[in-house]
């Protein structure tokens, strides 16, 4: 019995070691969605998103991504290194018939000079 | 204080010399059975043969600490050097199994954590996280079952020893003894 116990302690030890959370970005106290983004119809050859600055006063800046279909790859377009700025011109794009494109952002806040990304928005289209 | 400690020797020196030293009973030659001269060497005789038998065994026993090391080393190396084959086979065979296994699911948490480290999206951070621990838990479990194979190798190593040491006294009796025909309290033994 008391060799069963012992066993038992030298497994429950070995289990209790667990992973540690060793990355410097691996915070509770990540930057939240950006929320009340906006696509305006292309104007121009251009496309204008708006978006919501309160609620990222502690935060660095914006990531924008853009792809061709709702669930295909959202490829990084912009880097916004400040955190004032709401809107941001899409130069990049094709006018066409059945041509549509799919924003996504983020915001960034950085840390022990590393940018940690919070969750990405929903996806918005023009 | 002198006195008190004065007084509790002299009654510790009575109590010693309370019980005198019997010489007769000391001397008795019949308190061994030893009622002839001839039965007195017989027994002498008896004794040099025990104690050479007992020389024998010395030099061939096996010390049951040199097994444990052989066997904290490489688990069954104890068990096969006390001729225990099988059984040093089975704990070698198991302990390779748990910690090889053990072993990929722990470089598998660490391809997946090594992505955790370096991703800088929260996503990405818990999703990687996430992913790693199942692999890590896994790991944990059988490295915890290699480490009980092997205190348990450890543990029987010494039995297995004790074993060995006990069957080869038992050989040594029974290739020195006189008879071909035994009879013990274990049963009846041949020798050819």
């Amino acid at each position: 019995m008391r060799k069963i116990f012992i066993f038992l302690i030298i497994f429950l030890l070995t289990l209790s070691c667990s992973l540690d959370r060793s990355n410097p970005l691996d915070t509770d106290n990540y930057p939240s969605k950006v929320l009340g983004i906006q696509v305006s119809y292309p104007e121009d050859d251009k496309v204008t998103i708006t978006w919501d600055t309160p609620g990222h006063a502690n935060d660095d800046g914006y990531f924008i991504y853009r792809s061709m279909s709702y669930h295909g790859f959202y490829e990084f377009i912009q880097e916004i290194d400040d955190n004032t700025i709401n809107s941001y011109e899409d130069e990049d794009i094709i006018i066409g018939e059945n041509i549509y494109y799919f924003y996504k952002m983020s915001a960034f806040r950085i840390i022990d000079s590393k940018k940690l990304e919070g969750y990405r928005s929903d996806s918005k289209f023009w | 204080m002198k006195k008190i400690i004065l007084l509790i020797l002299i009654i510790f020196v009575k109590t010693l010399s309370a019980e005198e030293f019997d010489i007769k009973k000391f001397s008795d030659p019949n308190k061994y059975g030893w009622d002839t001269y001839e039965k007195f060497l017989s027994a002498r005789e008896d004794l040099q043969k025990r104690n050479n038998l007992l020389q024998i065994y010395e030099t061939q026993k096996q010390k049951p600490i040199k097994n444990v090391i052989k066997s904290v080393i490489v688990p069954g190396w104890g068990h096969f050097s006390a001729k225990h084959y099988w059984k040093g086979q089975i704990l070698l065979g198991l302990e390779i199994v748990l910690l090889g296994t053990s072993y990929l699911y722990y470089d598998q948490a660490m391809d997946i954590y090594d992505k955790y480290e370096k991703a800088t999206y929260i996503g990405d951070i818990e999703k990687y996280y996430s992913d790693a621990k199942s692999p890590y838990n896994m790991s944990q479990v059988f490295l915890g079952l290699g480490i009980i194979v092997w205190a348990y190798n450890i543990y029987d190593t010494i039995v297995v020893t004790e074993k060995y040491n006990d069957a080869l006294w038992e050989k040594i009796i029974f290739e020195n003894q006189d008879t071909s025909i035994s009879i013990s309290p274990t049963g009846l033994s041949m020798r050819f």
